[in-house]
């Protein structure tokens, strides 16, 4: 984190509403771009912006705002499946293809050149931008709003010191699997995590990495095989590769894969409640860069790693 | 055929569906699937539109072109899943107060979540939030109602308050910041 200071939440609450002058705006802008804390905060400012916006008295727009809502829906149908792979797929555990079992669970070991990509730079961004002065303009730029920063909120190591967040902490988790099918069965799994037999453990990169350096957070419990990571600053990945998630059982056996993921543009990523066996002792958690879906068995070298 | 779409039964039957579920089946092209996320949210964004707009037509016009959008990126929205009520209702406030300011939208901040510990896709919650936050509203004192309103509805900036006000910007500043935490405490019940 960077040795500037933070800005309060007076100023953050300002920015939130948009009502700084456009430099001060941008300066904060900055900042927050490179700040879990402070994005942690904004979130948190973001959701009074709803609060406030749900308090207005309410009114129904005419019925004829609909039809030519609907009427532009239907002029600019769509062409059936749009099945293609989201540029970066965001946060999902990945499903592991059912490829047949390595003879041999050792460590791999890579070229080490080709662990990371650089960082992206978002060149990508700039043709996703209607034109500016557009009033669809504001509405595309917030389209990039996710859950994840909550997730990225929370993998900060002050969020979790503090006492009073676990209740955040499940609500967070709550949204983020919301909507799965597994949901139901899911909340059962939350409660194991935020109750005070899950084990949180750190994790961090050996390389000396870019600022800022890239950490993970894994809560587990191991009675129920029940697992969240939330992981930050991580390097972009080459398209076809992913990171792997590796839960080190305590009786020495085998690395068991315990989620595949690809950072957002961020720098981002998270596994939440990947399938795992029941009743396994971590030893150790480790995360390492894999081709296509993921693998059995761990490449070398760990990127982060934490015990 | 459209006018099929129009005569949807949008009051008679409660929408059951989640918001990433509408999501989906509107990337596929599902019209009712649309018509549905429409019906559940258009509520508060024209609310909040004519709270800052004062002026239906205008109102109706930045309502169509967020609906619109939506239809053409629904995979931008996916992420934003349990949280998309929360979102939909600051991007009202953040395109009314651009328009009324006739100003170009501002940077913002990718991958901001909303914190909000509602489930906005249902009818029974987004009630209880409205609930909650007016109570609190009334709860604030007057001049602290007023400036926070200054500041939220009409996109004025602690300066023009403090000029506005005879407070100093300082005292704006905090007033808002206060107000906020206030409705925070709303929220959270
Ligand atoms: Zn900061």
């Amino acid at each position: 984190m960077s040795v500037a200071a933070h800005y309060d939440d007076t100023d953050l609450a300002l920015f939130a509403l948009q009502l700084l002058e456009s430099d001060e705006h941008r300066a904060v802008s900055d900042h927050v771009n490179g700040c879990a804390f402070c994005r942690q905060e904004l979130a948190r400012l973001q959701g009074d912006l709803a609060t406030c916006a749900y308090g207005v008295e309410m009114y129904d727009p005419a019925a004829v705002v609909r039809e030519r809502v609907m009427r532009q829906v239907a002029r600019e149908k769509k062409i059936a499946p749009v099945e293609e792979m989201p540029r970066a797929p965001r946060f999902e555990a990945l499903e592991r293809p059912a490829e047949p079992e390595e003879p041999t669970l050792e460590f791999r070991r890579r070229a080490p050149e080709s662990t990371t990509a650089h960082r992206r730079s978002h060149p990508e961004k700039a043709d996703r931008q209607p034109r500016p002065g557009s009033p669809l303009r504001s509405v595309s730029l917030w389209l990039g709003w996710t859950v994840a920063a909550c997730l990225a909120v929370m993998g900060t190591r002050m969020y979790l010191q503090r006492q009073d967040d676990q209740a955040q902490l499940r609500t967070k988790t709550a949204e983020a699997i919301r909507g799965r099918q597994e949901a139901e069965g899911a909340r059962r799994l939350l409660d194991a995590l935020t109750s005070s037999s899950a084990q949180q453990v750190l994790l961090t990169g050996t390389a000396a990495a870019a600022e800022p350096l890239p950490e993970g957070h894994v809560i587990y419990s191991a009675k129920d095989g029940a697992l969240v990571l939330l992981a930050e600053h991580l390097a972009a990945l080459e398209p076809e590769k992913v990171y792997e998630l590796w839960l080190i059982p305590s009786d020495g056996r085998d690395p068991i894969p315990a989620g595949a993921f690809r950072p957002d543009d961020r720098g981002d990523g998270r596994v939440i409640l990947p399938p795992l066996p029941k009743a396994v002792t971590a030893k150790a958690f480790g995360i390492t860069i894999e081709e296509g879906a993921g693998g059995q068995s761990p490449t070398m070298p760990i990127v982060l790693a934490g015990s | 055929m459209t006018a099929k779409v129009m005569e949807m039964p949008h009051a008679s039957v409660p929408e059951q569906r989640d918001d990433a579920t509408l999501l989906m089946l509107i990337r596929r092209g599902d019209e009712a699937a649309m018509a549905a996320l429409y019906d559940r949210y258009v509520r508060v964004v024209y609310s909040v539109l004519l709270r800052v707009l004062h002026h239906s037509s205008s109102a109706e016009e930045i309502l169509e072109e967020i609906f619109v959008a939506i239809w053409r990126r629904p995979e931008d929205l996916l992420s934003v899943r349990g949280s998309l009520g929360a979102w939909l209702a600051v991007v009202a406030r953040n395109s009314a107060i651009d328009a009324l300011r006739r100003r170009a939208p501002l940077e913002t901040i990718g991958d901001i979540a909303m914190a909000s510990p509602y489930d906005l896709s249902n009818d029974g919650e987004r009630r209880l939030l409205a609930d909650r936050t007016r109570a609190e509203v009334a709860r604030l004192a007057p001049e602290q109602r007023k400036i926070f309103a200054m500041a939220f509805f009409d996109g004025l900036s602690h300066r023009e308050i403090a000029e506005m006000t005879n407070e100093t910007a300082e005292t704006v500043k905090m007033t808002i910041r206060d107000a906020m935490l206030a409705l925070r405490r709303a929220a959270r019940g």
